[in-house]
């Protein structure tokens, strides 16, 4: 029989108001005690959340992320205090350093405590109860109910595996009793006490709106988690723009945030009943999915239903602001809070591409259709207080240039603000004369892209408008258009040359070399190795590069795949243009494409060089037949005389000279940081720095390649 | 065959390093992880387009794949400055393609075509070649744009560096020319921690 009784708890002082926080025993178990004075129960209802043994809560830890444990006894002493026994699970970062070698299967995975010591369980103050956890078993013991994936996905921790506290180690295998508990209560329970159905809110998760789960379960998780995320297309949601339609809904903020009561304001101010697990909750249940571009927006606002006093929503926001303006501090305004606690490179994520995609929507804004992605861009944008003349090359992403079918864009410099980069996009189809554009629908702004940045602008107009008038053959078009790619990835401006010599070279002699070889394919084999060569050991790499740069027979070959060898691609150059070479693939840094290889390619004679340009560029070498070789001549950066120190190490201005001596006399200057200096904190910063690059760079790449592959979908033959 | 399980084995025994000073050379790098485990050798990655400014890498093998991961967590988990600071070098495994002198993969074979140009695939070849072209450029613009963040919040340390040590120096000063002790006399307030 329940004894239902409401208790009124003393507010905790960072209540401002008084509340009642309301309680209430659930079915009664037994009596125990010396005097028979304690009375244990099965459940009981804290806050509206109902809560049952061997169910799995977090336990408030102050100032740092919460202990997350399973209730193995509930009970109320004579005093009226309510307690209960918690048998502990660990966290990875609890235990990394006996996890050393050992593989952590998943990011939110946790473990049961076992063994005898301290750390298996303990005792507690009710009310330190922070909220539900959903924890799933994921052992493939036959005695654990296998979850569904849909379980597994939607948990907020999973275990199979346990730690025992006394030997500090890892098990893999459960026994019959963990830790004292019965192996029944650790696994999986059946079905039927649990109701749990889950609501997807239909949104886009890539889009601007997050994508929030409704959980309607008698075990509700709360999920406050630590995850912030630095997100950006939502940022706009900071203003609670939000179009859900129930609630508040609470990002995972920081542990600092973490109050009892934070839970239970978020209960109170978005249930409609607590007793129809089977609705759909108006739970406050954000969990932005990791997969998805995360963000974490601030929302205050709620729309439905809103019983409970506004007061403590605005405090939540309040609060939730404060976290969030302290973080922002550091991040120089950055509309979003950043977590500096667990920033792993995964977490954080910065999108950084949006900026340029919005530094492009401020050049072009007569531009096309095609909403690039979502204008809260510009907040990114105005961030970082580029002037729009920063412009970016990474325009208008949807508007790809594949998409201008039939149109060509060669209209005149528009007055773009200082255009340094502007792309040709060309379709081979149809060429119009200059004048004639403005009549196309989809106009867009010059697209010539030059890296230098020179009066290149002048040239290739000029070029255009000199190649527009002749007749529109094919092979020739695309001769033109590789001319002028190749004007254009000329990196110091040594396109002049080219320009003179190409426009000869392109007319006949293409189309029929092309038709010789075309259509078969070859298997690539080791070429023959002239006997010349097998006299003398070739010259090192360095001095062929560099006499070939200066005679300008140095190519550079992309869209090759990364995994070839330099041995590879010189027999690929030697069977499909018989000529001789030296290749370097690029190496792979940290921010090269892990998709499209990179090789430079020496020739001997700069004739053998614009041979072999030429043909990769009138006609499509397929490499395993789905990467078309691109070939340009390149000429290497200049490069400084003196290694100069880089950016980012620094030294006070006035200890300089001292520092520079010792410098050189010392052979090894390096160490770890120690967290209480302020080397350390600006370490920091630089680490933030290096993950928001990476994050760029793997977005971009990423988009690289869908790019990539939605062309290739086009082709016939794969 | 042979050679290629033994280069396997060496790309799992090494660690990709970055954001290194052009300062560092080999002995300092050796240096530094010679606490870790034996260092074999240590290779610097050029590639030869790099821009001006950009931060060097290298490739340092050890004696032990176990060595390797240790430095990588290490790293990871505390900032490790080499050859200067604030910035700290930032590691990771290391990846086959990373090695310019990597052997041949065994079964690898390549075949190649050139397209005909009445063949539908060849517009579609040559779309790919553009956008190519473009990506490449797009990865262009990206570094630069990291060399200019980079180089930004140099300066901002740089500068917030300078205004502690100017103050770090003023307050030196004022104690060690017994200014602070004499006013504190005059006020009738204690220092604490004054020698004495």
């Amino acid at each position: 029989m329940a004894s239902v009784e409401t208790v009124k708890v003393e507010p905790s002082a960072d209540l401002e108001n008084e509340e009642e926080v309301k309680f209430v025993w659930g079915r009664k178990r037994g009596i125990g005690g010396k005097r028979k004075e304690v009375q244990f129960y099965e459940s009981f209802t804290y806050d509206d959340v109902e809560y049952a043994l061997y169910d799995c809560v977090y336990m408030h830890k102050e100032g740092q992320l919460p202990y997350i444990g399973k209730i193995i006894k509930i009970w109320e002493n004579p005093d009226k205090s309510r307690k209960i026994k918690v048998h502990w699970f660990f966290r990875p970062s609890e235990i990394l350093y006996h996890l050393k070698g050992v593989e952590v299967a998943a990011e939110n995975e946790i473990f049961l405590a076992s063994g005898e010591g301290t750390g298996l369980a303990n005792v507690n103050p009710l009310e330190a109860i922070a909220g539900k956890c959903n924890v799933v078993c994921t052992s493939e013991d036959n005695r654990n109910p296998q979850p569904s994936e849909e379980e597994v996905k939607l948990a907020d921790f999973v275990f199979y595996r346990a730690f025992d506290v006394g030997k500090c180690s890892i098990l893999d295998k459960m026994d019959d009793k963990v830790g004292g508990l019965d192996v029944k209560y650790v696994f999986n329970r059946k079905e039927s006490q649990k109701a749990s159905h889950v609501l997807k809110h239909a949104s886009d998760q890539n889009g601007d709106k997050n994508t929030v789960e409704y959980q309607a379960t008698t075990k509700e998780s709360f999920g406050l988690k630590a995850l912030n995320d630095l997100g950006t297309s939502k940022a706009s949601h900071l203003d609670g723009k939000i179009d859900v339609d129930a609630q508040s809904s609470l990002v995972r903020q920081d542990a600092l945030q973490r109050e009892t009561n934070v839970s239970r304001v978020n209960k109170e101010t978005t249930k409609k009943a607590n007793s129809a697990p089977g609705e759909q909750n108006s739970d406050d249940v954000s969990r932005v999915p990791k997969a998805a571009g995360k963000l974490s927006h601030i929302v205050g606002k709620s729309d439905v239903n809103v019983q409970t006093s506004p007061v403590r929503q605005d405090r939540l926001h309040r609060d939730a602001n404060d976290s969030g303006v302290k973080q922002q501090s550091t991040m120089k305004g950055n509309p979003a809070p950043v977590q500096i606690v667990n920033s792993t490179a995964t977490t954080v994520v910065q999108n950084t591409i949006s900026e340029e995609n919005a530094r492009c929507k401020i050049k072009n804004e007569k531009d096309d259709k095609k909403v690039n992605k979502p204008p809260i861009n510009l907040v990114e944008a105005g961030e970082t207080g580029k002037s729009p003349k920063d412009l970016g090359v990474l325009e208008d992403r949807p508007s790809k240039r594949i998409k201008v079918n039939g149109s060509v864009t060669l209209s005149e410099d528009k007055g773009v603000n200082s255009v340094e980069k502007s792309t040709v996009c060309r379709n081979g189809k149809k060429v119009l004369g200059t004048s004639a554009v403005p009549s196309e629908e989809r106009k867009k702004s010059v697209d010539s892209k030059l890296s230098g940045g020179l009066d290149k602008n002048m040239k290739i107009r000029k070029d255009s408008a000199a190649l527009d008038s002749r007749p529109s053959k094919k092979a020739n078009i695309d001769a033109r258009k590789v001319q002028e790619d190749r004007d254009k990835s000329n990196m110091l401006g040594k396109c002049a040359d080219n320009l003179g010599k190409l426009p000869k070279l392109s007319t006949g002699t293409s189309p029929k070399e092309v038709e010789r070889t075309e259509g078969k394919s070859f298997e690539v084999t080791r070429r023959p190795v002239a006997e010349s060569s097998k006299w003398f050991k070739a010259p090192p790499w360095e001095e062929v590069m560099q006499t070939a740069n200066e005679q300008g027979a140095l190519i550079l070959l992309e869209n090759l795949n990364p995994e070839y060898t330099s041995g590879e691609v010189e027999d690929i150059i030697w069977h499909a243009c018989r000529e001789n070479c030296t290749t370097k693939m690029v190496q792979r840094t940290a921010f090269s494409s892990p998709y499209s290889g990179r090789a430079l390619v020496a020739f001997k004679t700069r004739e053998g060089a614009e041979r072999v340009t030429k043909k990769l560029a009138d006609g499509c070498l397929m490499v395993s037949s789905q990467r078309p070789l691109v070939a340009s001549f390149v000429s290497l950066p200049k490069t400084e005389g003196n290694a100069s120190s880089l950016a980012g190490h620094l030294c006070v201005d006035k200890l300089r000279l001292q520092l520079q001596r010792e410098m050189r006399e010392a052979v090894s200057t390096s160490h770890c940081s120690q967290p209480n200096t302020i080397e350390y904190e600006m370490a920091n910063e630089w680490r933030l720095l290096q993950a928001r690059s990476d994050s760029w760079w793997n977005r971009l790449y990423k988009q690289q390649k869908e790019d990539l592959t939605k062309i290739a979908s086009g082709l016939k033959r794969k | 065959m042979e050679e290629y399980a033994a280069f396997e084995d060496k790309v799992k025994r090494t660690i990709y390093i970055d954001n290194l000073s052009p300062l560092a050379k080999e002995s300092v790098l050796r240096a530094a992880l010679d606490q870790f485990g034996n260092v074999i050798q240590v290779k610097f990655i050029r590639s030869y387009l790099e821009m001006k400014g950009m931060a060097c890498a290298a490739l340092i093998e050890m004696q032990s794949a176990k060595e390797a991961k240790t430095i990588i967590s290490e790293i990871r988990n505390s900032p490790f400055m080499i050859s200067g600071m604030p910035r700290p070098a930032r590691a990771c495994s290391a990846v086959a393609e990373m090695f310019d002198d990597r052997p041949r993969k065994p079964g690898r074979k390549i075949v190649c075509r050139w397209l005909k140009t009445s063949d539908p695939d060849f517009e579609v070849a040559m779309k790919m070649k553009l956008i190519i072209r473009k990506h490449a450029k797009e990865a262009n613009f990206l570094l630069k744009r990291q060399l200019e963040e980079e180089e930004e919040l140099a300066k901002e340390q740089s500068e917030s560096l300078n205004a502690i040590y100017s103050k770090y120096e003023l307050i030196e000063d004022v104690t060690k020319s017994g200014t602070a002790i004499r006013l504190a006399k005059r006020y009738k307030m204690r220092i604490a921690d004054v020698d004495r």
